[in-house]
């Protein structure tokens, strides 16, 4: 019997970029990145685990912008472009290193992951790789959770309620449609928590949430066992609290794993290292140099010297990460169950975009800590929280304070110089969409086309990518120009809808360029009815 | 020992990896670059505001609050109009009530207010409460030379959150005092920062 749980988490997230109107388009490649060196690495160990009939439990919050982009035909078949692209690439790698026996190990492993990817690509998930997540659902090893529709930061959008609704509401619409079934949990972005706002994830059937650790701490009334049990918010849901030990131990500059010298080095990319003539079909068109995905170096140490990457030392480092990881959750539950009258709850969850893309060994840690947990121990054991929850159905109750996993631990990284600009424009467009939405609660052809196009133009405004993009400040002018854009269309719609001269061209020129959640439910912008505070003016 | 890759071009430096940037911001969301052919696209302005008439408060974290407000040309002048030539020399302010606990606020009667000057210019502003667990409601207001408080708009409520391990116990749900010193001395201290922010972050 174990002593305590562990709850793994991975949060899959990237923002809408489709361009349907240029044929090659930068962002896109992020995409393309994350599909090969993260998500199919993942599902490539869920596979194997399940084959070897490891009993194991992830939860994963795959995002609606990732579930749609991993759904739509467009992005799939440009990815079956760029993933035999870097198959030809990968080849002639193999080919130039002939003679090198310091590189062409390396060039080998990556022919054989692109192939690989290729093939669970194309033949076993027949271009959808949400098939597979929903395959693993299906078999009991994997738990989905649903995001804000466009992961709206929540928070500050919550000024109007009706927003909230949306984000949720949509979000669970998509996912209901693309798994089979309700989703039970939601991933807050980035756990963006507004003390009741619990009470809308509770009106779409949701039973729990995350918050950070001070979200749990700071509660209203103490948490009897700290971030290691859930409590429940008075609506009756769930919120689980991060534990900072386990994200430290894998994050951290000095004492987490990914920095190790054997592991691969992210920064020696051949787009930008090899010969021009030679890497250009491979790069942007227009010959700027970007990443491909093949680098030859590791980590090495603090010096510009790289040393070649041994693919094998890598492996290994991976397994003795996974041993000391566990161990130290050994400890940790220990600790925790000689203090508790209950199996504590251990709950890590980190961007999934860490296993693969930027510790390339994090999928082979993964599924050596799943192995060891499996095999060589019985003091933890993995969980879903769902699955914690059927065995404690009574916790504490209590309000988690408002809280955010981003700097600083509460809303400023999306409320500061960079973009406090946006909320006055998204928020006035939410009062007009609720407006609307009121207005014609039973439309039909061209009025219902223009009332949805109107909601996914406010949701993918409300995308909180844009904010942080700007308050970081990197080539912040594409989150502006979404951010303005978006906006822009809406109010455009929201004229032509309420003064009835709606354009049908322009609106099919929308549907195509922004056609996120094609089944979408205006209608969840209906207005609330809102309790006291509202602005009373003279 | 190990020999490197031969690179017939200029390679671009790679990022020395210390301890400052072992991770940048950038990475986590792609770097952001427009093809040449958007460039040109035109982008459109947003309006400048809504003539709303109206203030909106968002709190920020335990001890700020963000206000944005919009006045019409016409809601001015018709206050210009009512006031008299004293409405020009008045003081713009915020004036911000704790309403903590008040379940109908009637203007009069929060638990305290002051008052901040600001200026006929913004449009926002950020306002230091200075208490977490409050909740608060502010007015955009004017002072008249003789000391007149006039209210031009009346925002939400919005409540600062709470940034301390709270003092109450629920007497059902408690840890024997020893196991609770314990239990906290692990947890502390509360970083409060996101997976992808325990990696210091390059300066930009």
């Amino acid at each position: 019997m174990p002593k305590g749980y562990l709850a793994l988490v991975l949060h899959a997230h990237l923002p809408y970029v489709r361009h349907p109107e240029h044929e090659f388009f930068l962002e896109e490649r992020w995409f393309f990145e994350a599909v090969t060196e993260c998500y199919i690495p993942l599902i490539h160990v869920f596979e194997s685990l399940v084959n070897d009939g490891v009993d194991f439990r992830i939860t994963m919050s795959i995002t609606p912008p990732l579930m749609s982009m991993l759904t739509d035909g467009l992005l799939q078949e440009r990815y079956s472009k760029h993933i035999t692209k870097l198959i030809e690439l990968a080849e002639k790698e193999v080919e130039r290193t002939k003679w090198n026996p310091h590189f062409h190990g390396t060039a080998l492993m990556y022919k054989d992951l692109f192939i690989r990817a290729s093939q669970t690509f194309h033949d076993k998930y027949q271009r959808n790789l949400l098939n597979a997540f929903r395959k693993f659902q299906n078999l009991g090893v994997l738990e989905v959770i649903t995001c804000g529709a466009t992961h709206g930061y929540f928070p500050l959008l919550g000024v109007k309620k009706e927003s909230l609704r949306a984000q949720v509401g949509v979000a669970a619409d998509l996912y209901t449609r693309l798994m089979g079934r309700r989703p039970k949990g939601i991933w807050l972005p980035e756990c963006g928590y507004t003390s009741g706002l619990d009470n809308i994830l509770d009106e779409f059937g949701l039973k729990y949430f995350f918050v950070d650790s001070h979200g749990l701490m700071y509660a209203d009334t103490r948490p009897k066992y700290g971030v290691y049990a859930p409590v429940y918010c008075p609506s009756g849901v769930a919120a689980f609290g991060r534990d900072v030990e386990t994200s430290k131990q894998v994050w951290s500059v000095n004492e987490g794993y990914p920095g190790d010298y054997d592991y691969r080095e992210y920064y020696r990319d051949i787009g930008w290292e090899l010969d021009y003539d030679y890497i250009k079909p491979y790069i942007h068109p227009n010959g700027l140099r970007i990443n491909t995905g093949i680098k030859y170096y590791r980590i090495t140490g603090r010096t510009e010297d790289k040393h070649a990457y041994d693919p094998g030392r890598g492996r290994y480092k991976a397994e003795i990460h996974a041993g000391n990881f566990m161990f130290n959750r050994e400890k940790q539950i220990e600790f925790l169950a000689d203090i508790f009258d209950r199996k504590p709850l251990i709950v890590s969850p980190y961007d999934a975009e860490l296993f693969g893309h930027w510790w390339f060994e994090g999928p082979q840690f993964l599924e050596c800590l799943i192995r060891k947990i499996a095999f060589n121990q019985d003091t933890i054991k993995l969980i879903t929280p769902s699955e914690y929850l059927l065995k404690y159905p009574v916790n504490q109750m209590t309000v988690p304070a408002s809280s955010s996993w981003g700097y600083k631990g509460y809303h400023e990284v999306w409320l500061e110089g960079s973009n406090d600009w946006i909320y006055p424009h998204l928020h006035k467009a939410a009062e007009r969409m609720s407006e609307l939405a009121a207005m014609f609660p039973h439309a039909e052809g061209d009025l219902l086309r223009a009332l949805k196009q109107a909601a996914r133009e406010l949701l993918l405004a409300q995308s909180s990518d844009w904010a942080f993009i700007m308050k970081t400040g990197t080539m912040d002018g594409y989150a502006r120009r979404r951010t303005k854009q978006h906006l822009h269309r809406f109010t455009g719609l929201y004229e032509d809808i309420k003064w009835n001269k709606i354009n049908p061209q322009w609106l099919s020129e929308l549907e195509d360029k922004d056609n996120i959640f094609p089944e979408i439910d205006y209608r969840h912008f209906r207005p609330a009815r809102e309790a006291t505070g509202a602005a009373v003016n003279y | 020992m190990f020999q490197k890759t031969k690179v017939k071009n200029e390679l671009p430096s790679p990022v020395e990896i210390g301890e400052d940037n072992f991770e940048t911001a950038e990475e986590i969301f792609p770097i952001i670059e427009f093809p040449p052919e958007l460039e040109h696209e035109h982008v459109p302005e947003l309006p400048w505001g809504y003539d709303d008439n109206k203030i909106t408060i968002m709190a920020r974290d335990p001890e700020w609050i963000y206000a944005y407000w919009d006045i019409s040309e016409e809601r001015r002048n018709s206050l210009r109009h009512t006031y008299g030539p004293g409405w020009d020399n008045s003081l713009p302010v915020l004036r911000v009530y704790d309403v903590t606990g008040i379940s109908y606020f009637n203007g009069f009667n929060a638990n305290h207010h002051y008052d901040t000057v600001i200026n006929d210019y913004a449009g926002s502003w950020y306002i230091h409460v200075g208490v977490p667990n409050r909740t608060y409601c502010i007015d955009l207001g004017r002072i008249l030379s003789d000391g007149t408080y006039i209210a031009v708009a009346r925002s939400n409520f919005t409540f600062t959150p709470r940034n301390s391990i709270s003092n109450n116990v629920d007497s059902e749900w408690m840890l024997v005092s020893e196991n609770e010193r314990k239990l906290y001395s692990r947890i502390s201290p509360l970083t409060g920062t996101s997976s992808g922010e325990l990696f210091n972050r390059k300066m930009h």
